[in-house]
């Protein structure tokens, strides 16, 4: 089985099946582009991912390594929150610094599985909740002036429940 | 419960190299360049997209172009200097992405300043060293996070935003634009979300425009029937 070495950004390396390493297209070209054999002792370098992260996602990317490539984004259609599987939601019950993290190296690898459900998790936390409520979750100072929160409100007052 | 705001952690050493800093980070910091030093700037041939060569000359607009000279570019594949951004780009596709497109650039301090006495250098060289060089700090480990104020920290972080968007109604997006200025920024700057909100105010604006009417509509449909409001009808029974 063909194994590919990947090296955090504290240098770290971790030894992958290149079949989960691929879930990564950022990995997949990078691999393809510098012509990496299997017997290769060159390291991939990833040097926006730190090692507890990487790990996290060379996780994620094993358990969802048979799954069917992901579907193109339909952009008129509203998308689904609710269909974050029982595992994916257990991985994803980490704290938000966590989490922000997970997205940026989804993002950076290009894993779209990933990055769909670690945003999924986001928007759920931001769904049906109140400008307060929001402010309350995320740990977010209300820096607006009260001029320029007149202005918001009065642009939305026809929003406003009542 | 503490509100901490983790700033981004900047460093940078007396030859450094940035390749994943934010455009936004050379524009604030280049006016602190002119009188300190000789600033280096070597483009390395590397592909990207337009869009990135002309967020690069934008940002590099404002330095000071004479204080910039080559500092060695036999090491260097596609060295060049910067003269004119904006000039740069004019040239043939194939030239831009090769001189433009980078991100990599590299500064040297060469020449000492005279202007300035040694106390006020060494403590503008510190402001210099603290502020030039964008390192990304890991957040693991935090209970909570403002998503889009470290979001707007990054480059290259707008389709993630976008897709958050992307899952969200327009009531959400709405109450995400009330929340600060940077999440009011946010939503503003991201058409998906700007389009979303937009048709829920518009939605809104009618229902309530309409409320008294429709209510009473409402209130009418379930026991409309044939002769319904006739009440001799109900009051004598048919046989």
């Amino acid at each position: 089985m063909p194994m590919i070495k990947l090296q955090s950004s504290d240098g770290e390396v971790f030894q992958v099946d290149f079949e989960i390493a691929k879930a990564s297209v950022t990995i997949k070209t990078m691999v393809e582009d510098l012509g990496l054999e299997e017997e290769d002792e060159e390291n991939v370098p990833l040097p926006n991912v730190n090692p507890g992260i990487l790990k996290k996602v060379i996780q994620w990317a094993t358990y969802h390594k048979d799954d069917p490539p992901a579907a193109e984004d339909d952009e008129g259609r509203e998308k689904r929150t609710d269909d974050i599987s029982s595992w994916d939601a257990d991985f994803l019950k980490v704290d938000q610094g966590t989490l922000f993290e997970l997205i940026l190296a989804a993002n950076y690898l290009d894993i779209k599985g990933l990055l769909d459900v670690t945003c999924k998790t986001v928007a759920n936390m931001i769904k049906g909740k109140t400008p307060e409520e929001i402010r309350k979750t995320f740990n977010i100072k209300n820096d607006f002036s009260a001029a320029e929160e007149d202005q918001v409100r009065k642009e939305n007052e026809w929003c406003e429940e009542k | 419960m503490f509100n901490t705001v983790y700033e981004e952690s900047l460093c940078v050493n007396k030859s450094f190299k940035s390749t994943s800093t934010s455009y936004r980070f050379i524009h604030t910091t280049s006016s602190n360049f002119y009188n300190d030093s000789s600033l280096v700037p070597i483009f390395c041939n590397r592909t990207s997209t337009d869009l990135g060569a002309r967020q690069l000359a934008s940002a590099t607009h404002n330095l000071d172009y004479g204080v910039f000279k080559l500092k060695d570019s036999s090491k260097l594949k596609d060295p060049v200097t910067i003269c004119d951004p904006l000039l740069s780009l004019n040239q043939e596709p194939s030239k831009k992405l090769s001189t433009l497109s980078c991100f990599q650039i590299q500064m040297h301090q060469t020449t000492p300043c005279t202007k300035y006495d040694l106390k006020f250098l060494n403590s503008k060289n510190r402001y210099l060293f603290n502020n030039i060089y964008h390192k990304r700090i890991s957040l693991e480990g935090l209970k909570k996070v403002d998503f889009m104020y470290y979001s707007s920290k990054r480059y290259n972080f707008a389709p993630v935003t976008e897709k958050i968007f992307s899952f969200l109604h327009g009531k959400d997006i709405l109450a995400m634009s009330m929340v600060s200025k940077t999440w009011h920024n946010a939503v503003k700057y991201s058409p998906s979300a700007k389009k979303k909100k937009k048709s829920y105010v518009t939605f809104m604006r009618s229902e309530k425009e309409n409320h008294g009417h429709a209510e009473r509509r409402r209130l009418c449909l379930p026991s409309r029937r044939v002769l319904g409001d006739i009440s001799n009808i109900m009051r004598f029974p048919l046989k």
